[in-house]
């Protein structure tokens, strides 16, 4: 593995190297940046991760390791396009391997997806329909975006990951306006059976939802609803609006009707079905050093209180690991963000001390109700020409019996160098 | 005595008043005529960014702009390919960013920096310079005038500007960039005046250097600027995961 990492340090010197022509030959030939019948681009990236489990969690006998271990992930994902008059062949794909040599089962597992494959026919500029494995992407929130009705969960700690996405049509019709900004109605249709988007829900039927989009001056404004089929009917809200040149706000809203598997201290479990509003009110800011504050509060109105997390945390202390795992299957215990109330912080400081190319950064993920954090450091170089290399540590800080304080790992320190072509 | 001292101090106020008038009338007309001779109302164009280091080094980025009137901007990341598909709108003082992997427009603070090296966003994204500044004359010699920019709002990243502009092509020369405190950010300079055809003929080449990034270079290559007229739509959030679509 070493061998590896010396080889692509090599391919970066290589290529800076290449890079290092005479300051004053410019040349601009724009015949090779003209629209081409196809293209191809994507990237290869590699990350070695070190995770130390966490050995005083009431979880830790599930965990893959005891002691501190090492995982190897190389990923290949692919982007391209073809296009045919006015309709567009789109592909997203990936191909994943992870290597973890200090495990004794499963220590290298390859997965070959397509994240998106749809074909885009656009007739005129107020017009464009899509039909396909889509991402569609709603929402206005940075960390959480709760009236994403159509997508794959989110990773708040990576919330600029390529998710996959489901099989739809959508349409969707823009107009704009002198005076009046523009708007855009966009409807969609999500079909569920039992090989198709069956990860949706359980439900096999025909999902229908609606975005209705306005851009007016300051203020970005959708109105969504999602059909009662496989997940419930739900009704969205979200807006960002520019306060000033360097402070945004952003804001979403989504009324549903939610589900939760409880379990109490003694191990019996129950169902609590309970309608509210997942709400999230959130912030940009740019300060005159160029420091990016974004802040977020997340409510949840049908997820775990402090006492049913108390209960599950009983029942954990006694449970087998078998009937355990069983459990955190079924319900949302270990979700990512399995309680009513978080807060998101993220500062981000480019070309810190005017290093050109470099940017630090510093996450916190706060379930505000047990005070437990995810605390995630990180610096970024973007400096040789296709080339970004990022390390990043993931350190979970809480008191026993609290969200991220029984994480099964204690943190999880990565690098990762990635190559665009 | 004082009965005439006083209409005649008023006279020369009102005259006083009258000729300063005319001179940022004039400042601000020439401004406008500048800005004409850059780039049509509506049009295309494609741009490279070369940020060279103080050891030689490059890394280069080229954009492929549109822009309607005088508050509609887009611009698309061709290369490099880490950037490649990244738009950014700007419309009057509000600007989105979107990058394909997040695959939403994402509102940013109009002061945020999208690129790094010398050139800022606003370079990149800036609307004509008298939609931006109020120009008044500095001073004039046979062959170049000078003007002071002053920004007219806060969403413009240099507080004031001193442009000096040749007469005969009536194109910008050298610009310097100050903030709010008075310390100079950066130089630009135009160079390499360029027949673009449909009677566009402006400098061809800018380069930029600042006291801040001391060593550092950046040099922007304007190339195949021409009139087009595009559809207001093309400058809907909607559209900014195709603005490639435009390219003919």
């Amino acid at each position: 593995m070493k061998q590896a990492w010396w080889l692509i340090f090599a391919l970066a010197v290589s290529s800076v190297t290449a890079e290092d022509f005479s300051a004053e030959s410019f040349s601009f030939d724009i015949s090779q940046y003209e629209r081409k019948t196809w293209e191809l681009s994507g990237y290869l990236q590699g990350t070695a991760q070190t995770l130390q489990p966490n050995q005083q969690s009431l979880f830790s006998e599930l965990s893959a390791s005891q002691t501190a271990y090492q995982r190897y992930l190389a990923e290949l994902e692919l982007s391209g396009l073809y296009r045919w008059q006015t309709t567009t062949l789109y592909a997203l794909a990936k191909i994943q391997t992870l290597h973890q040599p200090t495990l004794t089962d499963n220590q290298t597992e390859t997965d070959a997806d397509f994240y998106q494959l749809y074909l885009h026919y656009q007739p005129n500029q107020n017009w464009q329909f899509e039909l396909g494995q889509r991402a569609l992407r709603w929402g206005r929130g940075y960390a959480f975006n709760p009236v994403a009705v159509l997508e794959r969960p989110k990773d708040a700690l990576d919330p600029d990951l390529a998710r996959e996405g489901f099989v739809l049509a959508n349409a969707e019709w823009v107009k704009s306006f002198a005076d009046w900004g523009s708007v855009s109605l966009t409807a969609v249709v999500l079909p569920v059976s039992e090989d198709l988007n069956a990860e949706f829900g359980q439900k096999q039927t025909w999902n229908n939802a609606l975005k209705f989009s306005w851009q007016f001056g300051k203020t970005d404004l959708d109105w969504i609803w999602r059909s009662d089929g496989s997940r419930p009917e739900a009704f969205g809200f979200a807006f960002s609006h520019s306060l000033a040149v360097n402070f945004a706000l952003h804001g979403e809203a989504l009324w549903l009707q939610r589900s939760l598997i409880l379990v109490d201290s003694n191990g019996v479990m129950s169902q609590q079905t309970k309608t509210g509003a997942d709400i999230l009110l959130g912030l940009r800011y740019l300060t005159n050093q160029e420091t990016t504050w974004i802040a977020e509060l997340y409510h949840q109105a049908n997820a775990y209180t402090s006492g049913q997390m108390t209960d599950f945390y009983a029942y954990a202390e006694t449970a087998s690991p078998i009937a355990l795992q069983n459990l955190i299957s079924r319900s949302r215990y270990l979700a990512p963000q399995a309680m009513q109330n978080y807060l998101s912080v993220k500062v981000s400081q480019k070309e810190p001390w005017n290093w050109l190319y470099w940017t630090v950064g510093l996450g916190l993920i706060t379930n505000v109700e047990d005070r437990s954090s995810i605390v995630t450091p990180e610096i970024i170089y973007s400096g040789l020409m296709n080339w970004e290399g990022r390390m990043r540590l993931n350190y979970f800080v809480g008191d026993d019996l609290s969200e991220y304080g029984e994480r099964q790992n204690a943190w999880r320190a990565e690098v990762q160098i990635r190559y665009h072509f | 005595m004082q009965k005439l001292l006083k209409p005649a101090l008023l006279a020369l106020l009102i005259f006083s008043h009258q000729a300063w008038s005319a001179a940022e009338f004039d400042a601000n007309a020439l401004l406008k005529q500048v800005d004409e001779k850059l780039s049509p109302p509506s049009y295309e164009m494609y741009r490279k960014l070369i940020n060279i280091e103080p050891d030689g080094k490059r890394k280069e980025f080229v954009l492929y702009s549109v822009k309607k009137g005088q508050d509609k901007m887009l611009a698309l990341f061709l290369d490099p390919a880490s950037e490649r598909g990244r738009s950014t709108l700007r419309l009057g003082d509000n600007q989105w960013l979107y990058i394909p992997n997040v695959g939403r427009p994402l509102r940013i603070t109009s002061l945020q920096s999208v690129v790094g090296g010398v050139f800022n966003n606003s370079d990149i994204m800036q609307l004509d310079f008298h939609v931006e500044y109020s120009a008044t004359l500095l001073e004039e010699t046979a062959d170049q005038w000078l003007l002071e920019l002053k920004a007219r709002h806060q969403a413009v990243a240099y507080d004031r500007l001193k442009m000096w502009v040749d007469k005969a092509s009536q194109s910008p020369l050298t610009i310097e960039a100050y903030a709010s405190s008075g310390m100079l950010i950066k130089t630009l300079r135009y160079s390499e005046m360029k027949d673009f055809g449909h009677g566009i003929k402006r400098p061809s080449q800018l380069q930029t250097d600042s006291p801040l990034f001391k060593g550092h270079k950046s040099v922007m290559l304007f190339s195949g600027i021409k009139p087009r007229a595009f559809a207001d739509e093309v400058f809907s959030l909607s559209f900014m995961p195709r603005v490639g679509e435009l390219r003919q």
